[in-house]
């Protein structure tokens, strides 16, 4: 199926679970239009560690390298992840990129898609949440009704 | 995967129109037959709407194969089952973009048809949006006509005049707090 002209500029949000690498395995299947360009977009949330006023200065430091230790890994892992999805767009014939950002998923993926000036954003109906949603994550839902574009959302 | 069968909800208004011309170009493009539904509320005379439906389906006919369906019920499940009647492979669908109280009560056919779709589902937003290449400020510019108000029925330019929006959000505002108080009385403190 060929995207539609108005889809030039496309975002994928993923989160490592089966229905965004459907979302992304489903624009790849889309034959790319001239100068159709994908942002595989990717958020990591920071670990945030409490204040722990009673925990003595050195564990206090010790706990907080595990944690940048934790952050660095999973930052490694979505850049990864954003690479793969790229990669595989761009055998499918789109310009192609892994963007991997920090911060709460839904405004990040709201301001990549102001970022790149998308035209669709690309989402998978369920993610990687602990607690499974009914059939529609809650990013999913969020962005539907909060994005200032057009959402598919893959099943 | 190539789809041969998309479905474009219209409920005729403004956005479902922007839904209508992009599920037309994928039509178009994909060379997929474009099935057109309206839902009427239960109990309701669905002839009156006939008419606008196949207004609507031959607008967007040129060069397609348009199927029209007229069906009554409940909006949301009605399209979904209409989705897995038809083996429809992609929904276009309009979306009023209502957030909050208003979404509470309105509801919104939109989320309940992306939860239950058996395919996937292209949302496409109401409000003001230039794309890339084509602009349509004359479509834009135009004034939207004045419609009853969705909860007084007093004219207005938009879905829920601003009295009843005020006296919604005091409702809820109400409501917090009542279960926010109640909340508190069993807590320890």
């Amino acid at each position: 199926m060929p995207a539609p002209r108005t889809f030039r500029r496309i975002v994928v949000g993923l989160d490592g679970s089966a229905h965004s690498r459907r979302a992304a395995a489903f624009v790849a299947r889309l034959r790319p239009p001239r100068g159709g360009r994908v942002t595989c977009v990717r958020v990591v949330e920071p670990v945030r560690l409490p204040s722990m006023p009673l925990v003595p200065a050195p564990m206090r430091a010790q706990i907080a390298a595990q944690a940048a230790a934790m952050d660095r890994s999973r930052r490694a892992a979505a850049q990864r992840q954003v690479d793969r999805a790229a990669a595989l767009l761009a055998k499918a014939g789109w310009r192609a990129r892994g963007l991997v950002r920090i911060g709460l998923p839904l405004p990040e993926l709201l301001a990549a898609i102001r970022g790149t000036r998308a035209d669709v954003l690309v989402v998978g109906a369920r993610g990687a949440g602990a607690v499974t949603h009914f059939l529609l994550g809650s990013v999913a839902e969020a962005a539907l009704k909060r994005s200032p574009v057009e959402v598919l959302v893959v099943k | 995967m190539r789809p041969t069968e998309i479905l474009f909800p219209t409920d005729f208004s403004p956005a479902s129109e922007a839904a209508g011309r992009i599920a037309r170009a994928m039509a178009l493009e994909a060379g997929a037959r474009l099935h057109v539904l309206h839902v009427v509320p239960p109990v309701t005379d669905a002839s009156v709407f006939r008419e606008q439906l196949t207004r609507v389906g031959q607008g967007l006919a040129e060069g397609l194969r348009v199927e029209t369906a007229l069906r009554s019920g409940l909006a949301g499940r009605t399209i979904v089952h209409y989705a897995h009647e038809k083996g429809v492979d992609l929904i276009v669908l309009g979306t009023h973009g209502r957030t909050g109280w208003s979404h509470a009560i309105l509801g919104s056919v939109a989320e309940t048809v992306v939860r239950l779709a058996p395919c996937p589902v292209l949302t496409v937003p109401a409000g003001p949006r230039v794309p890339a290449g084509a602009a349509e400020p004359a479509a834009a510019a135009a004034p939207t006509p004045a419609r009853p108000c969705l909860v007084c029925g007093k004219p207005s330019d938009e879905l829920v005049c601003e009295p009843c929006r005020a006296r919604i959000r005091a409702e809820a505002m109400d409501q917090k707090r009542e279960a926010e108080r109640s909340g508190r009385r069993g807590m320890p403190v």
